[in-house]
């Protein structure tokens, strides 16, 4: 009992601080506005809803003072609507006292002992106030006496709103936010319940789609059709703020990378610094999380097989001391992560020698394709496995966790110059925007962050090069991929009536599907590791209707292609010892 | 029924819906025995004929086959995903794993979800049939008529008058799943 009203007066007072924050933060507005003589209109309907939300809870919760001065203020409001020329700097500075009040009767209803005297004199004022106003109309001749009494008032009002700020008592502007530590998994929760929330919204809405279609012109559809598009903006909004709460600044991971690379500069005695830039970018904390391996062993890489012994920097005018450079930015909603040096650059003859003494054939590949092998399993150009980039983790590893992040990894390599990765990760796990296609009666979902395009088929041809497709496509060759033979449905179709552009990083490929469904928002949910082999997919959503979809993992499906190609033979590569 | 005496130590109680009250009743009889002979308590259920159980420990709970959705390139004994709950559920078929054929989908078809190792996976059965307590006592190892192919995923026998109950140890069976793969 004594628990359930707690948690109604903290729901309480959750609702109704903000709304008194913004209430103190717009009658401060009134001051600087009104005494430039613009009479701020707008304002008023903001200010007069929450009034009237605070006073009906607090009337509901028993805080009977917090209601009173919502009544009064509002009083105020309706005659400062009614009568424009009494908007000055003396009835904002009323109404500013009164939005503080409220602030801190709030505070105190926090421990349930809401002070009534405060809010009695303040109403008596605010009385007074209009009391003046009127019979300033009606013209009588005690004006002047209630002028005076009324600036008295304001007088005393300045002082009393100045001591509590004194004592540490915050006003409502300006007010310090607190910080509460909570439990990471509390926000997944949260998280899966807003994902589950949002689903519902989703099956409203089809509802509603339906009903329209049943009842036209029904008031109460209509009505409905409302509520679920202001439901929509509740539920963007509550993602929105959950989203950013899961956000860490990425400075917590790059904090452990000075000591590394002084530790491996002295340990392989060649003189290097680190360089990071964009700490403040921020990203989801089960990123971060993930990511402090594969960092660690690109810069590990860095030294084993990018930077240079001294003689060699010498010769080739470069500073004895050798850059590392870690860098975060954002990019939209995504988080683009590079780790560079100016070392020696990769060799793509040596990558070429080494993948073909491992019994690949790669006389058809461009140099940057060559660059990409790095990233196939027992990739190593290193003569010995040293103890620095060794541990056993390869750069498969690496590009294999990014991937599983929902992100890309690039390498951009100038011999002689240095090596930059460039890691494209999404700011947050967990919803997406994505296009919905089907395949032979099955519904996929592509993130919408990697399509390009969608087309009619008509419109755009294949040509056939041996059993390979490709599609010109605005002057490049794109691979074109079935997408009944990538999900290995049942009963394939010959026809296909779209094909979807989609990229990672700087690499795109074309897959042919029968039917765009939607665009639509899906919670993203990770599946049991008895999937590790569905290459094609990483992860998957339930729709509206109960439906499980599948969302389609494009980097992963763009690498496939590359091994695709009738330069590998599947599986391309056996892992080295 | 000796009702002045309590029960003391029973498996982990278990929300197991449908089966509530035969475990109830299954406990009262148990009771009488548990002196004697440490006992499991199972639930069993029919594959291709044959009676399999599991440890009651491990299901969380047995629901009606809800739609599944087929996964690309997953091995043959995975049958698919269901929505349980808003949860994303991988659905095993045992008798592929167990080297029998697929099942076909009939009205006492059910999914039994259980969850080892922080995962929930569901198993496709033919039919469940009851929870059982047995006595440890009366385990024993796996005939050669029973054993053709997976011996690994049985951990033994339970004889039970005219019945056998072929006990399958599920963690085996599941990760040998994930596993097998690499």
């Amino acid at each position: 009992m004594d628990n359930a009203y707690r948690s109604l007066i903290n729901a309480f007072i959750e609702e109704c601080m903000p709304m008194a924050e913004k209430l103190a933060d717009l009658f401060f507005n009134f001051e600087r506005r009104w005494k430039f003589g613009d009479p701020a209109d707008e304002l008023f309907q903001p200010i007069k809803s929450d009034l009237h939300t605070i006073k009906g809870n607090s009337a509901m919760m028993g805080f009977t003072p917090i209601e009173r001065t919502a009544h009064a203020l509002e009083d105020v409001c309706a005659l400062l609507i009614k009568r424009p020329e009494l908007r000055d700097e003396q009835a904002a500075e009323l109404l500013m006292e009164g939005g503080d009040l409220l602030v801190r009767m709030l505070q105190q209803a926090e421990s349930e002992n809401v002070q009534a005297g405060p809010a009695e004199e303040y109403i008596l004022k605010l009385q007074d106030y209009v009391e003046t106003a009127r019979e300033r109309r009606s013209g009588t001749d005690r004006r002047s006496d209630q002028e005076w009494r009324s600036g008295d008032d304001r007088r005393q009002g300045k002082e009393r709103r100045q001591e509590p700020a004194a004592k540490g008592q915050q006003p409502a502007i300006g007010k310090v936010s607190d910080t509460i530590r909570v439990d990471f998994k509390r926000l997944d929760e949260l998280l899966e319940a807003v994902g589950e929330g949002v689903i519902v919204q989703s099956v409203l809405s089809e509802v509603h789609q339906r009903m329209s279609l049943a009842f036209r012109d029904s008031a109460e559809v209509d009505m409905l059709g409302r509520a679920i598009l202001s439901l929509d903006k509740i539920m963007k909004r509550l993602e929105d703020t959950l989203m950013d709460t899961r956000l860490l600044p990425i400075s917590t991971l790059f904090g452990r990378f000075p000591r590394l690379v002084r530790d491996l500069s002295r340990q392989k005695g060649t003189p290097a610094t680190l360089v990071t830039l964009g700490e403040e970018t921020r990203i989801d904390k089960r990123i971060i999380d993930r990511l402090g391996e594969p960092l660690l062993h690109l810069i590990r890489n860095a030294f084993s097989h990018g930077i240079e012994d001294q003689e060699e920097r010498k010769k080739r005018d470069k500073k004895a001391e050798a850059k590392i450079t870690l860098q975060a930015k954002n990019l939209s909603d995504r988080v683009v992560i590079s780790v560079g040096d100016d070392g020696g650059g990769i060799d793509v003859e040596k990558v070429r020698q080494k993948a073909q003494s491992m019994g690949l054939e790669t006389t058809n590949l461009s140099a940057e394709e060559v660059k990409r092998l790095i990233f196939l399993p027992g990739f190593s150009t290193s003569a010995e496995v040293s103890e620095l980039s060794g541990r056993g983790v390869g750069m498969d590893v690496v590009a294999e966790t990014i991937q599983s992040l929902g992100g890309s990894i690039e390498v951009h390599s100038e011999i002689k110059c240095g090596t930059e990765f460039e890691i494209n990760l999404p700011l947050t796990l967990t919803v997406i925007r994505s296009l919905l296609i089907e395949v032979d009666k099955e519904l996929y979902a592509i993130p919408l962050s990697h399509v390009v395009e969608s087309v009619k088929l008509e419109e755009m041809r294949i040509h056939e090069i041996k059993d390979f497709g490709m599609l010109n496509w605005r002057g490049k060759m794109l691979h074109v991929v079935d997408g009944g033979n990538l999900l290995d449905t049942e009963s394939k179709s010959k026809k296909r009536t779209f094909c979807v552009i989609v990229s990672s990083g700087s690499r795109s490929k074309a897959i042919l599907a029968d039917r765009l469904v939607s665009h639509q928002d899906i919670v993203v949910k990770g599946l049991d590791s008895i999937f590790a082999d569905s290459y094609t997919i990483f992860g998957a959503t339930i729709l509206g209707n109960g439906q499980v979809v599948f969302i389609l993992d494009v980097a992963r499906i763009i690498d496939e292609s590359v091994a695709e190609k009738k330069t590998f033979t599947s599986p391309p590569v056996t892992p080295l010892q | 029924m000796a009702k002045d005496s309590t029960v003391k130590e029973t498996a982990p109680e278990e929300n197991l819906l449908d089966f509530a009250d035969v475990v109830n009743k299954q406990q009262e009889v148990a009771e009488k025995d548990k002196e004697r002979t440490p006992e499991l308590q199972i639930v069993t259920f029919l594959l291709d004929k044959e009676e399999y159980g599991i440890t009651i420990s491990k299901a969380r709970e047995i629901i009606k086959v809800p739609d599944i959705t087929r996964v690309p390139q997953t091995p043959k004994h995975v049958r698919g995903v269901t929505n349980l709950r808003g949860r994303v559920i991988p659905v095993v078929e045992l008798r592929t794993l167990l080297g029998l054929q697929a099942s076909k989908l009939s009205e006492h078809s059910r999914i039994i979800i259980i969850e080892i190792h922080d995962r929930s996976l569901g198993i496709l059965v033919d039919m469940v049939n009851q929870v059982l307590k047995i006595p440890i006592s009366i385990i024993t190892k796996p005939p050669e008529e029973v054993v053709s192919t997976q011996t690994e995923f049985i951990s033994g026998v339970a004889r039970l008058d005219k019945r056998l109950v072929i006990l399958l140890n599920l963690d085996r069976a599941l990760l040998y799943n994930t596993d097998n793969k690499k």
